[in-house]
């Protein structure tokens, strides 16, 4: 074999392969023009995407930094994922600073007794849920607020939840107003209670005023017949009688004035007896005044006391002392009395609470009543057990009646159709009555055509409580 | 199979020999394309154990010897021509362990239709590898030429032992390398 044949071989074979290469080039060359159209085309797509991106999530950052709440993403651990630029005005520190604290960091240390909603993660047996809770936080520059706090879990495009998104709206002004309303509260329910003794004690005032009138004519009575006592004409008898002591038979057969002394005296004496004796009936008229007396203040002291004890009580006695307390308005306002007593229950109550109430309701007819000017003006009380075993002490009257649209209104606080009234009479009426476990009605057919206000308590102390020992 | 092996190949051939046994063999595996083989081009399997064997006869020199010598030629052009996958700090066996998840699955991407062989690799230590050879193309002898031309590489002490599974055809080989600190 010729080197030059050798030669010729492989300079062929070169050039096949260069041709080969070449057409391999050229192969590769036109797959990567289009690859490159491709790409140009896809970049072209992408960058329309990225627009579109770009623009979506401009909207949605708009519209979470719009939100009137502050947005929250906590991780379970607590650490602050993102925050929101509303953030800022509600704690002070900027989305920039809140990344990577905790919630944690963020409340107030001495609130830290509810860690789980703290860190805003609750879980079920189905995984983290929705909570909504309040939030002590302290202020970048240390005041301290509360918030309230909807957070719901946060779920990632897998479906798994990374983190809660919790949004925060300062309650703060709210909590304080609420706090003022319930203060409020308790002062008006104090001024009501207050307004309630007053009426008692009014009550008292006037029976014993009445009382005092009797017992001043009593009195009066008593120092005119002392005055025009016969006793002056018996002294008269014994000055005489003392003149003529030397010769008393002559005096007493001869003078025409000794002569009539002995039928003088004996009138005399009579007068005296008789006397005395309307002296001893007014002496006692006095006493039985003055013993009615202490009973009205010794009642009215049993009602100064606040929030007395429980005791068993027939309730016609807390209807009757409620009576008493009015007996001398309803006098004078020629007010007719029925009694209905079908009844005779007793209740396990504190005194106090339950005549007040009554006493209102008997006040609130009176008012009624005086408006009304009916010519028979009555109140018509009503003790009785009903089906549900309760007991019902109702109060009903004939004067102006309620409209239907007050009845529903007129347990609520501030109520008041009177003048003068203060409107809590009937709310606070109605707190008690809650209380003590049992509640008011009212119920009238309109305008004109009365009302009734009753009571329902539960009977007895055996059905109040069945645990308590009898006795 | 990759043409840049046959290029290799047959400049391998016409150093180590001369360009006449290369034109020989190539005559004698009366080649399609009569051997006119490109570095981007792919060409079946057979044409490059056609060549071996011939070569095997007319060098009158074992297959396996060829192949062992056609590694240890062929990582040396791997280092001229791929710098990249021998940064500075490498040695022997961390190079090896990555030869599967590294360096072959590389050249899969450059070339989709390359038949790689499948290594898996275990390091016992420090200063021991493990490598599982399996392929095919029962190319373990280019396998091991290719290892002992990384260790020259890489001037390393390390000691090379080969285990051919039995009855399997040479498809699956062990190779253990221990390296001995100097
Ligand atoms: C920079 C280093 C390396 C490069 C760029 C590389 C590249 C390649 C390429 C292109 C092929 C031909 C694939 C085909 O014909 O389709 C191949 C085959 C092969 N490589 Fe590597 N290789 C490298 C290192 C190694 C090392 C260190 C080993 C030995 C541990 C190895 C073992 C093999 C074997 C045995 C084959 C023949 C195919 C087979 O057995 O199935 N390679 N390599």
């Amino acid at each position: 074999m010729s080197e030059i044949e050798l030669l010729q071989r492989r300079l062929s074979r070169e050039r096949l392969a260069r041709k080969e290469a070449e057409r391999l080039l050229e192969e590769k060359s036109r797959a990567l023009f289009e690859t490159n159209l491709k790409l140009q085309e896809h970049a072209t797509h992408l960058e329309a995407e990225i627009t579109e991106r770009k623009r979506t999530e401009a909207r949605f950052r708009n519209i979470t930094e719009s939100l009137a709440e502050g947005l929250l993403l906590v991780a379970p651990d607590g650490v602050i994922l993102y925050a929101n630029q509303r953030m800022t005005n509600l704690i002070g520190h900027s989305p920039g600073e809140l990344l990577g604290k905790t919630i944690r960091d963020l409340v107030v240390p001495a609130a830290e007794g509810q860690p789980a909603r703290a860190q805003f993660w609750e879980f079920e047996d189905t995984g983290p849920v929705c909570i909504t809770a309040d939030l002590e936080l302290c202020h970048k520059d240390g005041h301290r607020l509360t918030a309230q706090v909807h957070a719901a879990p946060y779920y990632d495009s897998s479906g798994t939840c990374r983190a809660m998104i919790g949004a925060l709206t300062d309650i703060s002004d709210r909590r304080r107003a609420e706090a003022e309303l319930v203060r409020l509260n308790d002062r008006l329910v104090e001024a009501s209670r207050l307004a309630g003794m007053a009426e008692v004690a009014t009550g008292v005032l006037h029976n014993v005023g009445n009382v005092l009138n009797s017992v001043n004519v009593s009195s009066t009575l008593i120092r005119d017949q002392l005055r025009q006592s016969r006793l002056s004409h018996l002294l008269r008898a014994i000055a005489l009688l003392r003149e003529h002591e030397a010769n008393l038979p002559d005096f007493l057969s001869r003078d025409p004035r000794g002569r009539q002394l002995p039928a003088f005296l004996q009138l005399v004496t009579t007068h005296l007896q008789e006397e005395n004796l309307r002296l001893l009936k007014e002496a006692d008229g006095l006493d039985a005044n003055l013993q009615h007396i202490k009973h009205i203040v010794a009642m009215q002291q049993s009602f100064a006391r606040v929030g007395g004890a429980e005791e068993t009580i027939a309730a016609r006695d807390l209807l009757e002392q409620a009576i008493e307390l009015h007996t001398g308005a309803l006098q004078r306002d020629h007010i007719e009395l029925i009694r209905h007593y079908q009844a005779h229950p007793t209740l396990l109550v504190d005194r106090h609470k339950v005549v007040q109430i009554l006493v209102n309701f008997l006040r609130n007819a009176r008012h009624a009543l005086a408006e009304a000017k009916v010519p028979t003006p009555t109140i018509t009380v009503l003790l009785e057990t009903t089906p549900e075993q309760t007991v019902r002490l109702a109060v009903t009257d004939n004067g102006i009646g309620i409209p239907t649209e007050n009845l529903t209104r007129i347990f609520s606080h501030g109520f008041t159709t009177k003048r003068d009234g203060h409107g809590f009479g009937l709310h606070s009426g109605a707190l008690a009555a809650r209380e003590m476990g049992g509640r008011i009605t009212v119920a009238s057919e309109g305008p004109g055509r009365g009302a009734t206000f009753a009571l329902e308590l539960p009977a007895g102390a055996a059905s109040r409580n069945p645990l308590r020992p009898p006795g | 199979m990759k043409g840049i092996v046959f290029t290799e190949f047959l400049e391998m051939v016409e150093k180590t020999f001369s360009p006449e046994t290369a034109d020989q063999i190539i005559l004698a595996s009366e080649l399609p394309h009569g051997g006119a083989y490109t570095a981007v081009g792919t060409y079946p399997h057979a044409e490059m154990v056609s060549l071996v064997v011939h070569l095997s006869e007319v060098s009158a020199t074992p297959v396996p010897d060829l192949l062992r010598t056609f590694g240890r030629h062929l990582f040396s052009r791997f280092v001229a021509l791929y710098p990249a996958f021998f940064p500075s700090g490498m040695d022997t066996l961390t190079f090896l362990a990555g030869v599967e998840t590294h360096i072959h699955a590389e050249v899969l991407k450059l070339y989709p239709d390359a038949q790689l062989p499948r290594f898996d690799t275990r390091r016992a230590g420090e200063d021991e590898l493990v490598m599982d050879y399996r392929s095919d193309r029962a190319m373990h002898d280019l396998a091991e030429g290719l290892i002992h031309g990384c260790i020259q590489h890489f001037g390393e002490r390390v000691h090379l032992r080969k285990e051919v599974v039995d009855g399997t055809g040479g498809t699956c080989a062990r190779f253990v390398l221990r390296r001995e600190r100097l």
